[in-house]
């Protein structure tokens, strides 16, 4: 990849990748260093796109990586707090963050991505099983240990099936 | 489409960024053409992308100061595309400085005379020790590659991390196999500073007779990925092959 064309990708999907960085670390100075990371990881990564059928669902999957490693990274120092995922784009994402918070430390690396694409993102499980590159069936047991676990921890997800 | 059978931001963002293909386009528009509430969404998405761009720098900044991050990086982590492995007497002088041979603990790395292997050295103030199976890394970590290739010419090294990285490390990117020589132990040129990515990381080193390609490389670590994730339990612990017909050697490390 050419510097022209990162400066293409950034133009055409910075706005996005700044969007969901915000919404899940909820901090702008951190969300502008997570933006540059993740498009330092594109370039570097570049050769990986080509089996990609899409830019944007590769972004979306880098993005949703790097964010949760910085999540989780944040438990050696501190508990993640429903603030650490505030900031999103719409009101209505404020329950999805406060889920997210909840859930994020208990889930593994698969049901958080998961739990992210869900609740955040509000993609429905062909969405999910694009950018995943995992099947439905496995999405959807997932989502059903991810909403008991919820129900348990007193946070209830919204009621996309 | 959600079930209140309204447009996810994800599938706006690709029309936004003209990466659906001509079908889903035309499916796209017809809904933003007939849901009021979608073409909110999407004005408000237009508007947050525009404002967004105009209060920060120019792309082309933008991408010039990534590339200079780069740059640094790569010269930080000595990571250089290899070439070549090392001359056999100066591997043979370096594994002396590096001391021991790496722990076979870990279970995984059952070698017999004349087999492939692949090991690690945590670099600590300029030596070496040998890295354990399945040790706990931190992020900044430094660590160097050993490869016994057999009878085997070239071999690559690539890492999986159990969030679904896949890293060409040697060489690093877009290349192909680099040359080592058969039957020699080599330690691998360059070394590799962990970064912030946390959980379970396996590295696997592939030899073969004739270089491979990063793309095969990558899209059969995916593959495997993809397999391990579909299991209740999914880490790259269980991960020990990748589905290529080459002798392949694996070493996994935690970081945290």
């Amino acid at each position: 990849m050419t510097e022209e064309q990162l400066a293409t990708l950034y133009r055409n999907h910075g706005p996005a990748v700044f969007r969901r960085c915000l919404a899940l670390l909820g901090n702008p100075d951190e969300a502008q260093d997570a933006l540059q990371e993740v498009f330092l990881r594109a370039w570097t990564k570049s050769g990986e796109f080509r089996g990609e059928a899409s830019p944007t669902t590769w972004l979306y999957r880098i993005t949703t990586n790097h964010c949760l490693n910085r999540i989780r990274g944040r438990k050696r120092l501190t508990e993640v707090k429903p603030e650490h995922l505030t900031a999103g784009p719409s009101s209505g994402q404020a329950e999805a963050r406060r889920v997210l918070a909840a859930l994020m430390q208990r889930l593994d690396e698969t049901s958080a991505r998961i739990a992210v694409y869900h609740f955040l993102d509000n993609m429905p499980q062909e969405e999910i099983e694009e950018v995943m590159g995992i099947s439905r069936r496995t999405i959807g047991k997932k989502l059903k240990n991810i909403r008991e676990l919820s129900r348990r921890l007193g946070a209830q997800p919204g009621a996309r099936g | 489409m959600d079930e209140a059978g309204h447009l996810s931001d994800f599938l706006l963002d690709r029309l936004r960024a003209g990466d659906l293909d001509g079908p889903r386009e035309q499916e796209v528009r017809a809904h933003l053409a007939a849901c009021e509430d979608c073409r909110a969404r999407a004005a408000a998405l237009d508007g947050q992308a525009a404002e967004f761009l105009a209060g920060t720098e120019a792309p082309a900044d933008f991408a010039r100061r990534i590339a200079a991050r780069r740059s640094e990086r790569v010269r930080t982590s000595s990571m250089r595309p290899l070439g070549i492995g090392l001359a056999a007497a100066a591997a043979a002088a370096l594994i002396v400085a590096y001391g021991l041979m790496p722990s076979e603990k870990g279970g995984d790395r059952i070698r017999t005379k004349g087999s492939v292997d692949l090991s690690f050295y945590v670099d600590q103030d300029g030596s070496g020790r040998p890295g354990l199976a399945g040790e706990t890394l931190r992020e900044g970590d430094r660590i160097r590659l050993a490869v016994e290739p057999g009878a085997h010419r070239f071999a690559f090294v690539v890492s999986v991390t159990a969030s679904g990285e896949v890293t060409p490390l040697y060489p690093e990117g877009n290349g192909q196999s680099v040359p080592v020589t058969a039957g020699e132990r080599s330690l691998l040129e360059g070394s590799v500073i962990l970064d912030a990515y946390l959980g379970e990381e396996r590295l696997f080193a592939l030899f073969s007779d004739r270089p491979l390609g990063a793309e095969q490389v990558v899209a059969a670590a995916r593959q495997a990925l993809n397999g391990v994730r579909e299991q209740d339990e999914p880490g790259v612990q269980s991960l020990h092959r990748l589905p290529l017909e080459v002798s392949q050697a694996t070493i996994w490390f935690r970081k945290e």
